[in-house]
């Protein structure tokens, strides 16, 4: 039986790498067979706000969606992305705008293991 | 299959958000009735402390918060070490909290199945 990683990512789409890392690894497990589900909290939720253009960097939320091909399934705090003047359909596509109590809870409930990638 | 999740609060509170949202994300654990606990280590021993004035910042109490997780029979435990270091008396602290030495801390982190830090 395959096992089960979530990712819980709280560092925003910018001024760190984070959030990138976090998709790098999603795809790496998902790759080595590993189901993988990731959710964004707090500033973490940044990542999935559709539309991002970075001139520099690598761009999270076409990783995210591209890895979501690989069957990683992504959630981000509804409450942490509101309080940041987002409301929901400005997300991407693969991307849930859930909460803690069902979507974060299921994701742990069903894991092995959990990595937290934070400042 | 996770069955119980230690949180880990090692950040002072109101500066930043970490504590806050640790203490949120173990309360949405233990509604769902999964075995959660909560650590303040380090900085995050500040938690503790009963005579936060939150108002004064305009910031939603963390003592609120943490006390709303006696609620649901999850226990906050605080590393005596990391009071000490930090000058923080065991009486200064507000009521509900189990203080632990840094021994027994090490132990919460075998007896539960994923550990997360905030």
């Amino acid at each position: 039986m395959a096992k089960t990683l979530t990712i819980l990512w709280r560092t925003g789409s910018m001024m760190a790498m984070d959030a990138n890392v976090a998709a790098k690894l999603a795809r790496t497990a998902a790759a080595k067979g590993y189901k993988v589900h990731m959710f964004g909290y707090g500033e973490g939720v940044t990542a999935v706000k559709k539309g991002q253009k970075p001139k520099r960097f690598p761009n999270v939320g076409e990783e995210l969606e591209e890895i979501a091909k690989q069957g990683v399934t992504q959630a981000v705090c509804e409450t942490c992305f509101a309080a940041r003047g987002f409301e929901r359909g400005e997300e991407i596509s693969s991307a849930k705008v859930g909460s803690l109590t069902n979507d974060l809870f299921k994701f742990v409930s069903e894991s092995d293991r959990l990595v937290t990638i934070a400042r | 299959m996770a069955n119980s999740i230690l949180v880990l609060i090692t950040r002072a509170p109101y500066g930043l958000e970490e504590a806050f949202a640790g203490l949120r994300l173990a309360l949405a654990m233990g509604v769902n009735g999964m075995k959660t606990s909560v650590l303040m280590v380090e900085d995050g021993v500040y938690n503790a402390v009963g005579t936060q004035k939150p108002e004064v910042v305009k910031m939603p109490s963390n003592i609120e918060a943490t006390k709303e997780l006696y609620d649901f029979e999850i226990p906050v435990y605080v590393v005596k070490e990391d009071l000490v270091a930090r000058g923080i008396a065991e009486s200064k602290l507000f009521d509900g909290l189990k203080t632990v030495p840094a021994a027994k801390a090490k132990g919460l982190l075998a007896e539960h199945d994923v550990v997360t830090t905030f």
